[in-house]
């Protein structure tokens, strides 16, 4: 047959039925797929590719099931979703009543479906047989490439989804096709596993793309880009270096042709700061003082709390749960259940991402989140008593909060206790665009630190803006006069190999026997190539144990863009072969000017799927928040 | 006693008051109920993601069971597991997955505590060896959110019950690491407490609830091996 597995499932995990063609049960791949598409809120995304198999799912959200084909990626199975859904339907009505008894269904489980087996032949066989005159009609005038393209836009309308909305996405599809082979242009290889479906996971520019699977898959893409097509005149001189990446140094360099910043012999100009320096002027020892406060008092990182009109609310929610729970429930029973769909949920939902970008969420993940919303509660049964309204929301709320905790332990000082344990440093870099607070934050994130008794090697890896070596000295002063002998400062002046830089800090942290080592790198846009493979260098050279880019809590749609091209960026220099070292976690600064307007959070958590570590909140150093998440995702549903 | 009633009759005021306070009682009656006669009848099944939670949770709700199982999405509730006694439980598979334990702390350990009998914390071999950190954390946080006041059963599956044990010397690095805040805040907005005194080294005896280890293997169905047969759980959860 053509696909390797179909199986249906309970929302809880375990299999009702189940059709395999060899020994093999995926599950590794169905895994991934349930733990980085269905609960990262992928909302348009209805396959997934997994080494050479092409999952493919729908949810039924009446009786929680989960139905999963499984195919090999060669194959171009255009009628999986016709296939999933005449099963599912097939499925529902064979056993509508065992699925709505839970209790039997987790006593006897799969038993009540070994019937099924033949059904599924029959709606295989059927499928086939279509498909196959299909074929034959139009392959019989049409050469093989163009039955793959007709074959393409068939499976591209199927997965188009039905409502006003669906012009402006083919345009934008369009666009982004358009993108895509302007930039691919000459380059593109028969391998790549671009395909311009709008609803592939690997294919969408400038979408999320947070899971390792998916960024190997483009990893390997590029590479055999890079092999294989003739490069392209921008692009020629970077990709003839590729293939000896130890000495990509004079690209990095050449790319720097700004005044005073490349020799050290500008420093002794570009050093502003010496001479006020040097008297220790009353400003100064003012901070000192007024930071001196915190002092002792910092250790702990405070929870983000919003104001508390959005607590009251959430008591008022839970309070009119427990009140539903009782008498409520009696009544619900007499009104009878409805069943939610589409149409009822469409207007909720754009009103629902309305809201969503209003809080300043990026237009995209405001969008998939709404999607994948719809998806989950499409079919769902209520009761008549609760309004869409309320119900829609409820869902968001629980999506939003899902995002927005790791997905991962994130607990620093834990983990600077275990790398001591192993007798070596603790190394975080910092990176992000200019200008978002990156040096100051690093400052903070130094503080409380020593406020927990670690002592801090600062490694100035920012060597290319003027002012930010003496940036760091001036915080290392302060930051030893609050705690003494606590922080060191390693730097080489400008124009230095930052990667060099950082391997260096991390030895001398080593022998010195430094806690923890932050790295501070310049900042640069997403688009400046030549410095996005420094930064990727220094990673790989340094393998630190965290990698945090630092963005603005103000950032709006830009978010998204940057993400992806850091993350890509990360991706794409990793020797083949390597696990590729991406972002795993984002400090939000600047988070004191933005009111309630917090969706940055999300959009940032939903690219890259990695939780927002710390927020900066203020000029002082014990400005330095652990997000909150209930508030967060309050702020944004008020 | 006629004079009473008579009385009520032509008195409407007395009628009014006396329904009041029948209206008062039997409110007050099912409040009371409501928040401190909550039956402790759930069995929480927790643990990382593919520790084996819910091919647990299959078989004890039937021991021939053999499941094939993917990460779970949402939680699995079986209501009516009989006890000897003809008691019904219910038996709750929350997902391992890290992005749910917001969840797991907001509805089940703070909001529906009351109804936890006994939380049981599965740990896989292949996870305390790569993982053990990850592990330690959960089992601390959920003994912390829990506030200490639900008994877990610590079930290693596939493993010796000594390594599981081995948390201990984790915890105490969590409570240090989390210890380090509460010197400096005052007590009242430190978000970070800790299990027991910092300054003393973690012991499991140390802890104000029963924490208790049992050896299983849920994977492998045997009827008549005690560790296959969940038997240890079973006694645990009192089924």
């Amino acid at each position: 047959t053509m696909i390797e597995l179909f199986t249906i499932f309970g929302k809880g995990g375990i299999v009702l039925w189940c059709f395999q063609e060899g020994a093999q049960l995926f599950t590794e791949g169905i895994n991934n797929l349930i733990k980085e598409v269905i609960m990262q809120e992928r909302g348009d995304v209805t396959q997934f590719k997994h080494q050479e198999m092409t999952i493919k799912f729908k949810l039924d959200n009446e009786f929680d099931l989960v139905f999963i084909v499984v195919y090999q990626s060669i194959i171009q199975l255009s009628y999986a979703d016709k296939l999933i859904s005449e099963v599912e339907a097939r499925f529902r009505d064979l056993y509508k009543n065992v699925l709505e008894n839970k209790h039997l269904l987790y006593q006897k489980g799969s038993k009540y479906f070994k019937g099924f087996g033949e059904e599924f032949d029959k709606i295989m066989e059927s499928n086939m047989r279509s498909a196959l005159t299909a074929n034959q009609a139009v392959r019989v005038p049409k050469t093989f490439q163009e039955s793959a393209k007709s074959q393409k836009t068939i499976e591209s309308m199927i997965i188009s989804r039905p409502g006003g909305k669906d012009d402006k996405k083919k345009k934008e599809k369009e666009k982004e096709a358009e993108m895509k082979k302007k930039k691919n242009a000459a380059n593109e290889s028969p391998t790549s596993a671009i395909d311009s479906n709008g609803s592939d996971v690997a294919s969408m520019p400038g979408s999320p793309k947070s899971d390792d699977e998916d960024m190997k898959a483009r990893r390997e893409a590029f590479f055999s880009k890079k092999k294989g097509g003739p490069p392209k005149a921008a692009a020629a001189a970077a990709d003839k270096k590729s293939p000896v990446p130890e000495e990509p140094k004079k690209k990095g360099k050449a790319a720097r042709v700004w005044e005073l910043s490349g020799k050290n012999s500008d420093s002794a100009v570009l050093d502003y700061s010496s001479s006020k320096d040097a008297g220790d002027g009353p400003t100064e020892n003012q901070f000192v003082n007024e930071q001196r406060a915190f002092v002792g008092k910092s250790a702990a990182l405070e929870d983000l709390r919003h104001e508390s009109e959005s607590e009251e609310e959430e008591e008022e929610v839970i309070a009119a749960k427990a009140q539903s729970g009782g008498w409520f429930s009696a009544f619900k029973g007499l009104v009878g259940n409805k069943k939610l769909t589409a149409d009822d949920m469409a207007p909720v939902l754009e009103k629902m991402k309305e809201n969503l970008i209003l809080k300043n969420v990026a237009a995209e993940p405001a969008d998939q989140i709404c999607q994948s919303v719809a998806k989950k509660l499409d079919g769902k049964v209520i009761s008549t008593f609760s309004r869409v309204n309320s119900e829609v929301k409820e869902a968001v709320r629980e999506s939003l909060t899902q995002l927005l905790t790791p997905r991962r332990r994130v607990d620093i000082l834990r983990d600077v206790a275990h790398a001591k344990s192993e007798d070596r440093p603790y190394v975080i870099v910092f990176c992000g665009v200019n200008g978002v607070g990156k040096s100051t934050n690093l400052a903070k994130i130094t503080f409380w630190l020593n406020e927990n008794g670690h002592k801090v090697l600062i490694a100035a890896g920012d060597t290319f803006r003027a002012g930010a070596v003496e940036q760091l000295r001036t915080h290392t002063k302060h930051l030893n006069a609050l705690h003494p002998n606590s922080v060191q400062l390693y730097e080489q002046g400008y124009g230095k190999d930052a990667a060099e830089l950082a391997k260096a800090a991390i030895a001398i942290a080593q022998e010195r026997k430094i806690d923890v080592v932050l790295v501070d790198t310049a900042g640069r846009m997403q688009d400046n190539e030549p410095l996005m493979r420094a930064l990727s260098k220094l990673i790989r050279m340094n393998k630190p144990d965290l990698t945090l880019f630092v963005g603005e809590a103000l950032v709006g749609n830009e978010a998204v863009d940057q993400l992806v091209r850091f993350n890509q960026a990360l991706a794409d220099h990793t020797s083949p072969g390597e696990k590729p070292l991406l972002i795993d976690g984002m400090v939000l600064t600047k988070f004191d000017t933005i009111d309630d307007k917090v969706g940055a959070a999300i959009s940032m958590t939903y690219i890259t799927g990695q939780p927002i570590v710390f927020v900066g909140c203020g000029q002082t150093y014990k400005d330095l928040r652990n997000l909150n998440v209930s508030a967060v995702v309050n702020a944004i549903l008020k | 006693m006629m004079n009473i009633f008579f009385y009520m009759m032509v008195e409407p005021t007395y009628l009014a008051v006396l329904v009041a306070l029948l209206i008062v009682l039997v409110s007050s009656i099912f409040l009371f109920k409501k928040f401190f006669g909550a039956k402790a009848d759930t069995v929480l099944l927790i643990g990382l993601s593919d520790s084996g939670k819910t091919q647990m949770f299959s078989k004890l709700i039937n021991n021939k069971s053999t499941v094939i199982t993917y990460t779970s999405l949402s939680e699995n509730v079986y209501e009516g597991l009989l006890t000897p006694s003809n008691e019904e439980l219910r038996l709750i598979d929350f997902p391992g997955a890290e992005r749910m334990r917001k969840l797991l702390s907001e509805k089940w350990l703070s909001k529906e505590r009351g109804s936890l009998k006994q939380i049981v914390a599965v740990i896989d071999s292949s996870s305390i060896n790569k993982r053990a950190r990850d592990v330690a954390e959960l089992l601390y946080d959920t003994l912390l959110e829990s506030n200490k006041k639900v008994p877990m059963l610590v079930a290693c599956n596939k493993q010796d019950v000594g390594l599981a044990k081995a948390p201990h010397k984790e915890f105490s690095l969590i409570n240090q690491s989390r210890a380090a805040s509460l010197q400096s805040t005052d007590g009242s907005n430190a978000r970070a407490s800790t299990l027991t005194n910092p300054e003393v080294a973690f012991e499991w005896s140390k802890l104000p609830v029963k924490v208790d280890f049992v050896k299983c293997c849920a994977l492998e169905t045997d009827v008549d091996d005690e560790e296959k047969n969940l038997t240890g759980i079973r006694e645990a959860i009192g089924i």
